[in-house]
């Protein structure tokens, strides 16, 4: 057990390390068979397993935390989770985004217990200890900044520069998206990402493919699921599976762009779901996506006619400018970054972040994205559009929470904790993949070569590997030497088979 | 210009009187006493420095005309 740091409080401050590590009687990969494609339901419903992922996965991974424009101006604030801690994402008077634990160092209150405003000072309520977000009164926006009778009670010496609110050692933005994480040994964002970062980019840049020129609608859907978090992760990363069985009455009612009788994301004829070019991407370090790069499609065909305008426009216009930076155009998702990062990048093009509550709870957030120069016309047709699909009123979402409450009541009893999920799909018939330390299913339906990638790099995670160890297992994709290990033999196969036939 | 400290305001954090001990202190019961109000050339930064150092918006800057 971690002795928890109570004494000197220099930089890096303690609280990342604070916590008590648990006493290990499970080993996370004892769960997980990824060879055999097999997992433990313990996985999904053991409060031990929920701890050891509180302590070991979500402090060292990184985790969306909210979106730049929800922080356009000095002083603006945004109260986001990462794992089971409360954090404000900040923006100071210099303009620089932070990330800090909405807790008080001296009784633990939450600081901030808006959704979001505009503030330069966060006063806790309690016994109002004060911290600035005004880097010209403190060292550091976020640093303590006065305690009532600071005199009388701390004799004046209390060493204010050392009892700021906790701040997130590691945040990256990119092209708008915030990330955090709160272990300084992590690896960068970018490395983290790795190649997953084009399914990044389909999302923060703007239909036309301007750079980053998204804004997300004001307000973040919030509610709670009785369920693992890690049956919303999986749902998004790649089980294309689900689909025409769970979704078979919301494509019946016509919810998406082109109304009536077509799909709910709005493909063109000939280009939905079963497209064989549309086979899934499974990145080694946990990332997966419903899609590939190379599968393009254009935007949808919409009822209205101005709407067509606008988007065959954009088509248009981000098809020459990423064919001259020679980009393809596809890898839309849905998608999700390792953990709990979900994502579709198209229509609908939301963000989602399964928070874990308890290993049976889960808070669900979702935030919608529309280009920041689209005429308000557009936006009010997506914002629409979104609250059909997604959301605890969505239709969409509605299908996929009765899947995940029920498989959690039907998993949880003591019996069926004793039968593992079947994880089987598509076992060694994975394709290789022009991305770095990625490979492909070779069924647009079918394949769960992303889930076992996801669970394979959870438990390395939770079972608490260095970053070392974790690095290192991460350098090559074991599952492309397998494969070409399997096409060597195949192509052997049928020269020797080639052979006797000549010889005949 | 004068300063005007709202007292019953006055949460004791102190962080004025570190800035502006030349205008500020605090009483027998911690709370903020002006012992000079007035302003003087050159002392304005200072002034302000401390009047924005209050977290509970205790102390004022006003027209002397007032």
């Amino acid at each position: 057990m971690a002795a928890a740091n109570l004494g000197s409080t220099s930089d890096p401050r303690p609280s990342v390390e604070a916590t008590a590590e648990p006493v290990v009687t499970t080993l996370a990969r004892d769960l997980v068979d990824v060879d055999n494609g097999v997992i433990s339901r313990e996985v999904f419903m053991s409060n031990e397993i929920f701890d050891m992922e509180m302590h070991n996965l979500f402090p060292r991974a990184w985790l969306f935390v909210g979106h730049e424009t929800q922080v356009a101006d000095p002083g603006d604030y945004f109260s986001s989770w990462m794992g089971t801690d409360p954090v404000l994402l900040t923006r100071d008077v210099d303009g620089e985004i932070y990330v800090l634990l909405n807790s008080c160092r001296h009784r633990g209150m939450k600081v901030c217990r808006y959704d979001e405003g505009n503030t330069t000072q966060f006063t806790c309520p309690y016994h109002a200890w004060s911290y600035s977000m005004d880097g010209s009164l403190v060292n550091v926006p976020g640093d303590l900044f006065g305690v009532p009778h600071m005199k009388a009670a701390y004799n004046g010496k209390l060493d204010k520069p050392n009892w700021g609110l906790v701040r997130c050692p590691k945040v990256y933005n990119y092209k708008g998206l915030v990330f955090a994480n709160w272990d300084e040994n992590a690896e960068e964002f970018l490395d983290y990402a790795g190649d997953f970062h084009w399914w990044l980019d389909n999302l923060a840049d703007a239909f036309d493919g301007t750079p980053g020129d998204t804004e997300v609608f004001h307000g973040v859907l919030k509610w709670r699921i009785k369920s693992n978090w890690k049956f919303v992760s999986e749902n998004f990363l790649g089980d294309t599976y689900h689909g025409a069985s769970t979704h078979a009455s919301v494509e019946a009612v016509g919810i998406g762009p082109g109304g009536r009788g077509q799909r709910r994301h709005g493909e063109r004829q000939d280009q939905g779901g079963h497209s064989m070019g549309r086979t899934k991407t499974s990145f080694r370090n946990g990332h997966g996506a419903s899609d590939n790069i190379a599968y393009e499609i254009p935007y949808p065909e919409f009822v209205e006619p101005e709407m067509n305008e606008y988007f065959d426009n954009a088509w248009e216009v981000r098809k020459e400018r990423l064919d001259a930076e020679g980009r393809r155009l596809g890898g839309r998702g849905p998608a999700t970054l390792f953990p709990n990062m979900s994502f579709a990048a198209g229509f609908p093009r939301s963000i989602l972040v399964a928070h874990p509550i308890s290993a049976t709870e889960t808070e669900v957030w979702r935030w919608f994205l529309a280009d920041k120069r689209a005429p308000q016309y557009v936006k009010e047709w997506l914002r629409q559009y979104y609250m059909r699909y997604a959301g605890p009123g969505g239709m969409t979402e509605q299908d996929d929470m009765e899947n995940w409450d029920y498989a959690t009541q039907a998993s949880k009893g003591v019996v069926a904790q004793r039968y593992p999920y079947n994880y089987q799909q598509g076992l060694g018939t994975e394709q290789l993949s022009e991305l770095d330390r990625a490979v492909h299913s070779n069924h647009a339906i079918s394949g769960e070569v992303n889930a076992r990638a996801f669970y394979r790099r959870w438990a390395e995670f939770v079972d608490n590997l260095s970053w070392e160890e974790l690095t290192d297992l991460a350098r090559s994709d074991d599952r492309i030497e397998a494969i070409i290990r399997r096409e060597d033999a195949a192509a052997a196969a049928a020269a020797a088979a080639n052979e006797s036939e000549s010889v005949r | 210009m004068r300063i005007e400290a709202t007292r019953h305001l006055c949460q004791s954090y102190g962080n004025c009187v570190a800035i502006d001990p030349d205008h500020l202190d605090l009483d027998d019961e911690g709370l903020v006493i002006v012992t000079r109000d007035t302003v003087e050339d050159g002392e304005l930064a200072t002034v302000q420095a401390g009047i924005r150092s209050c977290p509970v918006n205790a102390l004022l800057l006003v027209d002397a005309h007032d």
